[in-house]
């Protein structure tokens, strides 16, 4: 028995959850290979705002695309509701009005993360992002993650977490393929001496790089990191891997059936796509496919279980005795 | 008024006031010997230290209140001061049997007002009062919940005056909150003062929660066997939305808001949820009277449900507390109480009331508007501490627009002599000082009664001053019942 609208805020806050951390760690991940490039070789941040798909706002609020500029923003800016900074309070909005069927400790650390975000939101912006204290501290929305797994029952409320959390993975991994992959693979045949580096880079910006190096057993090379992180089904951050999962999800809930053809029109996307034989262009455009998907599963999900027709939330003040 | 003994001990003693856990002499009181005692060996600085810490797991805990400002609400960290308040266990008994003597009056009251008005028909209680009072509710007639209980959660608000006698100051009948916070103090107070409680018997206040599930549940309509309890919250933005969650928490049943709700046409509550509409039996509403159902009351209310008094009246479901509960906590019907306690029950009250001046009553509003100064003025049906003038304080021109107010509409006003408020040692600024209390125990009633062990202590943490709401700048206390060794 769950009700709707705690099944919403609890997909939003995993969703929230797993965007701060993603984000975070693609910041990082970014910044640590960026100082392993010769000054010769010109870097641009700019990568990182298509990534993360704020480029549009960026230019509309900042007139400099440099390190400083992009890094501030992506971390801490409160008028970038994508920002690291935002997400965790957003996550933390969502959860706040779940407390009764999270387990305690689950939320404590929520709001951990959330304080401790606030509090050191403009520490050190504006020096290196390898120095941010927020991009540290995302990575504890793991914690979150530990806690849920080892004291929450699996029942739906369970559930709705892990389907937000696996939606906006896959999505973040259909990103970071769809920017950095597909330049790299545009970039003249592998003829980039730097292009190993970025490679590792890439890998390292989902958590993935010993995952590939066990699984594949191959040096790095595009067209098997392409595979890897589109279809392996045992990596957790894999575009397949994070379907199987809303697959499980949607097993566990009621009408779940009604919900599974739009997985099943997302991996069917997935599976349009041949790493062998494909070239930096056609990646960017089949992950632009795989994105639209995986809003049509969104959408599919709202209206199945988290959009009955409701009254517009006003702010009421009522005395308490 | 603080000293400091040759150990460093933060002994407090006040002329005044009483002192919960010091007596005049400067000895402590038998109850908080070894509270004292330890308090002396740790001294100030350590205290301190402990203070913070309290502090900082009531911010990690996320353990919040709302308050309102410039139109919005902030999340405020619960203020708490580490030092409890200790009451003796002896005594506590004969307070706790006073409450429940006086819930089962008041609600023996509320079920004879909506239905056959013995106690006006009798001369006991006047009908013009009843009339005039604005939280009686006449689409509330002729229902008979069960039991005959109606006020299923009580928080009465106690205080002790200088030769230390303990009164009831107010009854909340309506949607009294606070018993969230006193379970979260003890847990802090546990963490400071682990040792003082593994070396006295300190009554225990976990079981609350279980006990208002059993209540809960006891009420919902028959036939039942299990039955689906929710707890109704306004949302996140009312001031005591924590509560609400902690309790829906703590009971394991969903916290709804009113638009998760929808009354159909055979008169049927259910909750939208993932697998669609599923049936309420029992509602715990923390939403007042008038927004419960725009149908009935508030048309313009987004926090009720429709219908909602239909499917109450139909006995569809239970609704606690139930609608109407607030007409026996008006300030004004809080005079008759000890007359209704002999009239239901045929006892004496158990628990003292304060004297109270009913402004409606010619002979009443003269002494009142005489003796400002030396009077509490209150509004009859306000919470919270709005609208309080303490006459001591105020400025000629506060007492002249207050002495208006009352000649304009005498029956919104009563009048109380001021009492001295008891202290107890709270850390303040500049060390240990006495600062005023009073005492919210909550009581339960439905086919038995429950009343917490103890209750949540409120201080006034400025200096002098009597207001303890959380609202207006008071913080709290963790409460203790103690059992004293040897009797």
């Amino acid at each position: 028995m769950l009700l709707s609208r705690v099944a919403e805020n609890l997909y939003w806050g995993a969703r929230y959850l797993e965007r701060a951390e993603d984000t975070a760690r693609i910041i990082r991940s970014y910044s640590e290979a960026m100082v392993d490039l010769p000054m010769s070789v010109g870097t641009s941040w700019e990568p990182l705002l298509a990534i993360t798909g704020s480029r549009s706002t960026f230019d509309l609020q900042q007139d400099r695309a440099d390190e400083a500029t992009i890094v501030r923003f992506l971390v801490a800016d409160d008028a970038h509701s994508g920002s690291v900074v935002m997400s965790i309070s957003q996550a933390r909005e969502n959860l706040r009005s779940t407390r009764e069927v999270m387990p305690r400790d689950g939320w404590r650390v929520v709001n951990d993360l959330y304080l401790f975000a606030q509090a050191h939101r403009h520490d050190g912006v504006g020096h290196h992002a390898l120095e941010e204290p927020a991009p540290a501290s995302a990575a504890d929305a793991r914690r979150v993650d530990g806690i849920l797994a080892a004291t929450m029952s699996r029942d739906a409320a369970y559930e709705f977490l892990r389907l937000g959390q696996a939606i906006e993975r896959a999505d973040m991994t259909t990103r970071v393929l769809g920017v950095r992959a597909a330049a790299l693979m545009a970039s003249t045949d592998g003829a980039d001496e730097h292009a190993e580096v970025q490679w590792m880079s890439m890998l390292a910006s989902l958590s993935a790089r010993q995952m590939y190096h066990r699984s594949t057993r191959e040096a790095v090379n595009g067209p098997a990191v392409v595979r890897f992180l589109l279809l392996d089904e045992t990596f957790p951050r894999s575009v397949m891997a994070c379907l199987r999962r809303v697959t499980t999800g949607l097993e566990h809930l009621p009408r779940g059936d009604e919900v599974l053809p739009a997985v099943a029109g997302a991996e069917a996307e997935l599976l349009l796509v041949d790493p062998a034989d494909i070239d930096g262009k056609s990646l960017d455009a089949a992950m632009d496919a795989v994105q639209l998907a995986l809003d049509a599963l969104h959408d599919h999900l709202t209206s199945t279980y988290l959009c009955p027709p409701m009254v517009q939330q006003q702010q009421q003040v009522q005395q308490q005795g | 008024m603080s000293t400091t003994t040759e150990t460093g001990a933060p002994v407090v003693a006040s002329a005044a006031a009483w002192d919960e856990l010091v007596a005049a002499d400067g000895t402590p009181r038998p109850a908080a010997a070894l509270l004292m005692a330890q308090l002396g060996e740790l001294g100030l600085a350590e205290l301190q230290e402990r203070q913070v810490r309290a502090d900082l797991d009531i911010l990690t805990m996320g353990i919040t209140f709302t308050v309102y400002a410039d139109g919005r609400g902030i999340d405020r960290a619960w203020p708490f001061d580490v030092i409890p308040r200790v009451i003796d266990a002896e005594e506590w008994r004969t307070v706790e049997a006073g409450l429940v003597q006086r819930l089962t009056a008041l609600n023996q009251f509320i079920d004879d007002v909506y239905n056959d008005q013995h106690v006006v028909r009798d001369g006991v209680f006047p009908a013009e009062l009843l009339a005039g009072s604005v939280n009686f509710r006449p689409e509330c007639r002729g229902v008979r919940p069960a039991f005959g209980v109606w006020a299923h959660v009580c928080g009465s608000d106690l205080v002790r005056d200088a030769d230390g006698t303990l009164y009831v100051l107010e009854d909340n009948l309506r949607v009294p909150s606070g018993v969230s916070y006193l379970l979260e103090n003890r847990l802090i107070s546990k963490r400071a003062f682990a040792d003082l409680f593994a070396r006295q018997s300190i009554l225990p206040v976990d079981a609350y929660t279980d006990e208002l599930y059993k209540l809960l549940s006891s009420l919902a309509p028959s036939g039942m066997t299990q039955p689906t309890v929710v707890v109704l919250t306004p949302g996140v933005f009312n001031s005591a939305y924590f509560e609400h969650s902690f309790l829906a928490q703590r009971m394991g049943v969903e916290l709804v808001e009113g638009s998760d709700l929808v009354v159909d046409d055979d008169d049927v509550v259910s909750m939208r949820t993932i697998a669609g509409l599923q049936r309420v039996d029992v509602i715990y509403r923390r939403v007042d009277d008038l927004f419960l159902d725009p149908e009935v009351f508030r048309a313009d209310s987004v926090l009720g449900v429709p219908g909602l008094m239909r499917a109450w009246r139909a006995g569809n479901v239970a609704i606690a507390n139930a609608p109407g509960s607030g007409v026996a906590d008006d300030k004004a019907v809080y005079a008759w109480v000890p007359e209704l306690i002999r009239y239901y029950l045929g006892e004496e009250p158990l628990l003292a009331s304060v004297p109270t001046y009913r402004c409606h009553y010619e002979d009443e509003r003269r002494y009142v508007l005489d003796h400002l100064r030396e009077l509490v003025v209150k509004p009859a049906n306000e919470s919270g501490g709005y609208g309080l003038l303490i006459g001591r304080g105020a400025s000629p021109t506060e007492l002249a627009l207050r002495a208006a107010a009352i000649e304009a509409d005498p029956r919104n006003w009563v009048a109380q002599p001021i009492l001295s408020l008891s202290t107890a040692p709270t850390i303040c600024d500049n060390g240990v000082e006495p600062r005023h209390v009073d005492l919210r125990p909550f009581i339960l009633s439905g086919r038995t009664s429950y009343v917490t062990a103890g209750g949540l202590t409120r201080v006034a943490l400025r200096n002098g001053s009597l207001v303890v709401n959380s609202s207006q700048g008071g913080g709290s206390k963790d409460t203790w019942i103690v059992e004293r060794q040897g009797g």
